[in-house]
């Protein structure tokens, strides 16, 4: 086992931090899924639209801790030297988690407050996916202003300035930025979903993407020994064709929110074409498989990462594209369809990867030299996970069909269309098996987490009871 | 439209009902467009990798599938002349995709593994 920086004890931290937020996430989308069914469960209580921002609110904060733990973990071994401002890394940490619990206990316990600054400073700012108070936004940027001085000044200081350094640099800058355009208030509603969706999209469709490439870079060459310029040139690549197709593919989000109708044009036109990189990179993803023959001395780490490839061709490809196009999307947007291609694609492109990283993580912490990290419970768990997400994306996506067919195309959006959609049995069917399809998630991660709590430990044990034997 | 209409038997127009037809084949189309171009290029890349010609072949069923699958959203009237070629192009491009990545691939490793 190796030697440990502070800057990996961090990631370390992150990452379990990660993990616990990663169950709560899942734990309110198991009630959410429920009072579809159900809408008088825990009403006036725990009401669905408390829930469903904490379900999501949860995972951008889990996902996100994950990649600040992937930074932290890989930036010494990248500089070959500790993190410069790792005491205020820490610092940033326990205000970061600090600030979570408090927002949460705010969220459960007040939930909304009247139209006015109080409001938004201290319970939600109201905004959908970062309803956080303005308080806590300010936290957020603090935090991730520490994270992009440690990257930038760990960089310099040790004068080794990499092609992936370079590109996670300009990242974090993107990321940190980005976040400002969801900080301040127009009167203007379109305006305001104008510059909201710069957070919600450019965060998740270019610079998460692009963070994520980074990560996924050093995960590859420490995990597989593949060459830094391997690396380095398809990062290059997968930036390029994220400004080529994914920030102007922002343009499908300003469809209807009154913005320009050139905006139809250009965001269909970006749009259409993302799916075609993620189709090149799958051959890439083969080509590895194929050459390291799926050996491994940290198989979870391995399979995670394949997970994560082709996971994003499903769920961003795939679902994305069947209603991506303008005239189609007039139709289902807003329909349980995106709730579907929300589902699949965060899983395939964020939750994977940020378990690939934990695992490896792991690995570098449990595993003697010589031993590998396997065995039977992270096999349950990964099967478990992919067999859940697919069956509630298959259920979502029975219903989104069953919701752009009668309530838009077929009875014209009305109020009473919309009801008339709930109550149709492709609907109410959908809803049940997506809630048994969550069950079976949310069981395949109590596997996973004690397969975290245990895997190495578990292996040793065995191996020297073996030697012993 | 009221409950009371669909309570006595209020049916929606025709004209509504082709809509909602087009636009399901228009995302059905349009989900096995991709997921036939991402099976054509995993089985392509399988095929080149363990040297079997016979997977190579069989990927190309799926190039076929996902170019009929194009076809389908192409020749719908429903959408303009621009959103059709731009499946056009998209339909040809997944075609060479594969092939041209692999040689991609191949050369990047051979430059950079050794």
């Amino acid at each position: 086992m190796e030697r440990l920086y502070e800057s990996q004890k961090l990631a370390l931290w992150y990452f379990w931090t990660a993990i616990v937020l990663f169950g709560a996430q899942l734990l309110f989308g198991l009630i959410s899924a429920y009072q579809f069914i159900n809408p008088d469960f825990l009403y006036g209580t725990l009401n669905f639209m408390t829930n469903r921002m904490l379900h999501i609110n949860a995972m951008v904060v889990w996902l996100l801790m994950g990649f600040i733990a992937g930074i932290y973990w890989f930036l010494p071994l990248e500089t070959e030297r500790e993190v410069v401002g790792i005491k205020l890394g820490k610092l940033a940490y326990f205000a970061f988690v600090g600030a979570v619990a408090v927002v949460v206990l705010v969220y459960l316990l007040k939930q909304f407050g009247s139209g006015d600054f109080f409001t938004m400073w201290f319970i939600t700012e109201g905004r959908e996916y970062i309803e956080a108070p303005r308080w806590a936004d300010i936290g957020i940027v603090a935090v991730a202003l520490v994270v992009a001085y440690n990257v930038i000044a760990t960089t310099l200081v040790s004068k080794r300035i990499t092609g992936i350094l370079g590109v996670l640099m300009v990242d974090l800058a993107f990321l940190f930025g980005l976040y400002l355009a969801g900080m301040f208030f127009t009167p203007n509603i379109s305006v305001d979903q104008f510059w909201w969706w710069w957070v919600v999209h450019l965060w998740v469709e270019a610079t998460w993407e692009v963070l994520v490439g980074v990560l996924m870079g050093w995960l590859l060459m420490h995990l597989l020994g593949t060459p830094r310029k391997i690396i380095e040139a398809w990062l290059y690549v997968e930036v390029m064709l994220v400004f080529g197709t994914g920030i102007l593919g922002l343009g499908h989000h300003y469809y209807w929110i009154g913005t320009p109708e050139y905006w139809l044009g250009i965001g269909g036109f970006f749009s259409s074409l993302e799916p075609l990189p993620l189709v090149a990179m799958v051959v890439h993803a083969v080509y590895d498989a194929g050459v390291h023959k799926l050996k491994t001395v940290n198989r979870p780490a391995l399979f995670w990462a394949f997970a994560q490839a082709f996971g994003n061709l499903f769920g961003a490809g795939v679902w994305g594209f069947m209603h991506t196009l303008p005239q189609i999307n007039l139709f289902s947007h807003g329909t349980q369809m995106a709730a579907a291609h929300g589902h699949l694609a965060f899983f395939g492109a964020y939750v994977a990867a940020n378990l690939a990283l934990f695992y490896f993580a792991l690995g570098k912490t449990r595993v003697k030299e010589g031993y590998i990290l396997n065995g039977v419970p992270w096999k349950i768990a990964y099967v478990g996970m992919i067999i859940g997400i697919f069956g509630m994306v298959a259920s979502l996506t029975v219903a989104g069909f069953a919701q752009t067919m009668i309530e838009r195309a077929t009875l014209g959006s009305t109020w009473e269309a919309y009801i008339q959609a709930q109550m149709h049995p492709w609907m109410e069917e959908a809803y049940k098996w997506r809630l048994l399809f969550g069950v079976i998630f949310f069981l395949s991660y109590l596997v996973l987490l004690y397969d975290l709590l245990t895997a190495g430990k578990r292996v040793e044990a065995l191996k020297e009871a073996e030697i012993a034997g | 439209m009221t409950f009371l209409q669909l309570a006595k038997g209020w049916k929606p127009s025709r004209r509504r009902k082709l809509l909602a037809k087009t636009i399901y084949e228009l995302m059905l189309y349009g989900f096995f467009f991709v997921l036939f171009a991402g099976a054509y290029a995993i089985l392509y890349a399988m095929g080149r990798f363990a040297g079997l010609p016979w997977l190579i072949r069989f990927s190309y069923l799926f190039a076929l599938l996902q170019f009929l699958s194009g076809m389908g959203m192409f020749l719908s009237n429903y959408l303009d002349a621009f959103w059709r070629y731009i499946i056009l192009f998209s339909s040809v491009a997944y075609f060479l995709i594969p092939p041209f990545m692999w040689r991609v691939v191949e050369e990047m490793h051979k430059r950079h593994d050794h």
